[in-house]
């Protein structure tokens, strides 16, 4: 008796480590499926806006935000107004067609959604890219379902880096980066961003810093500055070259 | 022979008389009617409409196998001058488009209130069919008829689709808004188009689109196309209509105000002098004597002079972004910050506090039967 009870003991203990081991495998397994499909957190510049909302270090590095405000000449090339098509950024490998983008109910700026989610958008109240005053284009930095987006590596760019934008009577702005910075979105710069210009630039705008969970947003935008630096003419392509 | 005489004149008198009546009416009308016209012709803009990609059809290579057109108009009134700048693109496959393929930028001396393309078209064989017109209309607030701004109406999407089936995954009406039956409405697109099986039509009006009584636009657009099966049409239109504020120009003199001619002065004293020497009169009772003399005398000029100048003025200029949005841009959905790993990630833990108690028994188990 003494004996089976013993042998009963065993296999029940043989079990309970096997459920033991399973449970313990299919756990480390879900973390680790978990952790490797992480994407990584977005990329953001370098500095950061501080308490005022402006950029702690290089507002006096920032062309932009010497001008905003005043009036002086125009500087730099300036393109008549098109159309903004497509944006090019080779440095963080985005390339996107454009939607044009309004104002929500609330005053807000519209964003991408629906099946042009991972789509950047020009903002239609702001100039066409290439002609005096900031143009804004903004995008989405990821998504709850599918990961990041279009413009997730946005705040890796640098100084000088280029940005083309190609305009619906086939020119190409040319732009160069001239600061990234992270703003608070509840003391957004918006006179700094949205203000007049003396020149051609163009502003990138997207979500960067801490994910609130419980709003469902990141608490900051990041921006990118830049201005133009070189405009293509446009060209009429021969009608043998083009696709049918 | 007088009495056929009198009976041959008189009906011919009656219809002189009746001709005479009738042309009377019909000149009266005329001038009525000129005279109409004449009055309204002032208060109507000169019409400027912008027509392409209509009535498309098979080339001499066979059928249409693409068309894509493409009309931006940017009107301006400020001060007002009128103009506008319009790009159009266009693409017809295997029978280009008249006048030809490519892009197009034209600049007009009054606004376009007219875009009529891509009606009538590709009826012939299945394919992608896309047509756009963006309008920016921008007016200043000191232009009679600006205000009020309002929302641009939209007649879309009646009488298409029903063909059966659809494109692929695309509703065989993709429509925004729908229905959309506004008569006399601001635009008029994708009617009576896309009646073929297997056949899809994305039609839009810009959500934010608006129109001022200054710039009567009328779109019409993608009616009575792509009826042959199997073809995607997408059309979009969108308005956008910007007051901006009054340009008041102060003009910054560049003449100085210096006369350029100077004044010559006009003595007002006249010199006095005396001579010397005195002519001494002879022991005759005639003498004549010659004297000199020197005299000064002080004189006053006052001269005027005119400058005239220009400038160009600095006045109150609208703003580059008109409509600043308000706060921050919401841009992110917040995968990459680790909530779409969160529920993977409770369940390893849960497995793992599963595992751990699961060892816990097995222990106090192994003890109880050892005991």
């Amino acid at each position: 008796m003494h004996a089976r009870h013993r042998v009963l003991g065993n296999h029940r203990g043989l079990a309970a480590t096997v459920v033991t081991g399973i449970l313990a495998l299919s756990g480390v397994t879900s973390i680790g499926v978990a952790v490797a499909h992480h994407p990584g957190l977005p990329q953001v510049p370098l500095t950061a806006a501080d308490s005022s909302g402006f950029p702690a270090r290089e507002v006096s590095d920032n062309r932009e935000a010497q001008l905003a405000g005043a009036t002086p000449k125009v500087v730099g090339p300036v393109m008549r107004t098109s159309t903004p098509v497509t944006l090019a950024i080779p440095a963080i490998g985005v390339r996107s067609s454009l939607l044009r983008l309004g104002q929500t109910t609330k005053g807000a700026m519209q964003t991408p959604s629906g099946r042009n989610y991972d789509k950047a958008g020009w903002y239609r109240y702001s100039p066409t890219p290439g002609s005096l005053g900031p143009a804004v284009i903004a995008g989405h930095v990821d998504s709850a379902k599918d990961g990041p987006s279009v413009f997730f590596r946005l705040g890796s760019l640098r100084r000088n880096d280029p940005i083309l934008i190609t305009r619906a009577d086939g020119s190409v702005a040319a732009f160069t980066v001239d600061s990234i910075n992270r703003y608070a979105k509840d003391r957004f710069p918006s006179k700094l961003v949205y203000g007049d210009t003396n020149r051609a630039a163009l502003r990138l705008i997207t979500c960067g810093g801490v994910f609130d969970r419980g709003s469902g947003n990141y608490v900051d935008n990041i921006v990118v500055f830049a201005s133009l630096l070189h405009a293509s003419s446009a060209q009429q392509p021969p009608a043998s070259r083009l696709p049918d | 022979m007088g009495i056929h005489t009198l009976r041959t004149r008189a009906p011919a008198l009656r219809l002189t008389w009746s001709s005479a009546l009738i042309a009377l009416v019909a000149l009266t009308g005329a001038l009525l009617v000129a005279g109409f016209a004449l009055q309204r012709t002032p208060a109507q803009a000169a019409v400027v409409s912008i027509d392409q990609c209509n009535n498309i059809g098979p080339g001499p290579g066979g059928a249409t196998t693409s068309m894509t057109c493409t009309v931006d108009v940017v009107n301006t009134i400020s001060g007002g001058l009128r103009s506008s700048t319009v790009t159009v693109t266009r693409l017809c496959g295997n029978d280009p488009c008249p006048p030809g393929n490519g892009t197009v930028v034209t600049s007009y001396t009054d606004v376009v209130t007219g875009v009529t393309q891509c009606n009538g078209s590709d009826n012939d064989a299945a394919h992608p069919i896309t047509c756009t017109v963006n309008v920016i209309n921008n007016i200043s607030a000191d232009t009679p008829g600006a205000l009020p701004v309002t929302a641009a109406t939209v007649n879309q999407c009646v009488g298409t689709g029903g063909g059966g089936g659809q494109f692929g995954a695309i509703p065989p009406l993709s429509c925004a808004p729908f229905p959309a039956n506004t008569s006399g409405a601001t635009v008029v697109q994708c009617n009576g188009s896309v009646t073929g099986g297997g056949s899809s039509a994305v039609c839009s009006l810009g959500t934010a689109s608006t129109v001022s009584p200054a710039i009567p636009i009328q779109i019409n657009q993608c009616n009575g196309t792509g009826n042959a099966g199997g073809t995607l049409l997408t059309c979009d239109t969108n308005i956008t209509t910007n007051i901006t504020p009054a340009v008041v120009p102060t003009p910054t003199p560049t003449g100085t105000g210096i006369p350029t001619q100077a004044p010559t002065p006009t003595p007002t004293d006249t010199s006095t002098g005396a001579g010397s020497p005195a002519p001494t009169p002879t022991e005759t009772s005639t003498g004549s004597g010659i004297g000199t003399g020197t005299g000064t005398g002080t004189g006053t000029g006052t001269g005027t002079g005119t400058g005239t100048g220009t400038g160009i003025g600095t006045g109150i200029n609208a703003p580059q972004v008109p409509n600043v949005p308000t706060g921050g841009v919401s841009a992110g959905g917040g995968s990459t910050a680790g909530t779409e790993n969160f529920g993977l990630l409770a369940l390893g833990s849960g497995l793992l506090l599963a595992a751990g108690i699961s060892a816990m028994l097995r222990r106090r188990v192994a003890l109880k039967i050892k005991s």
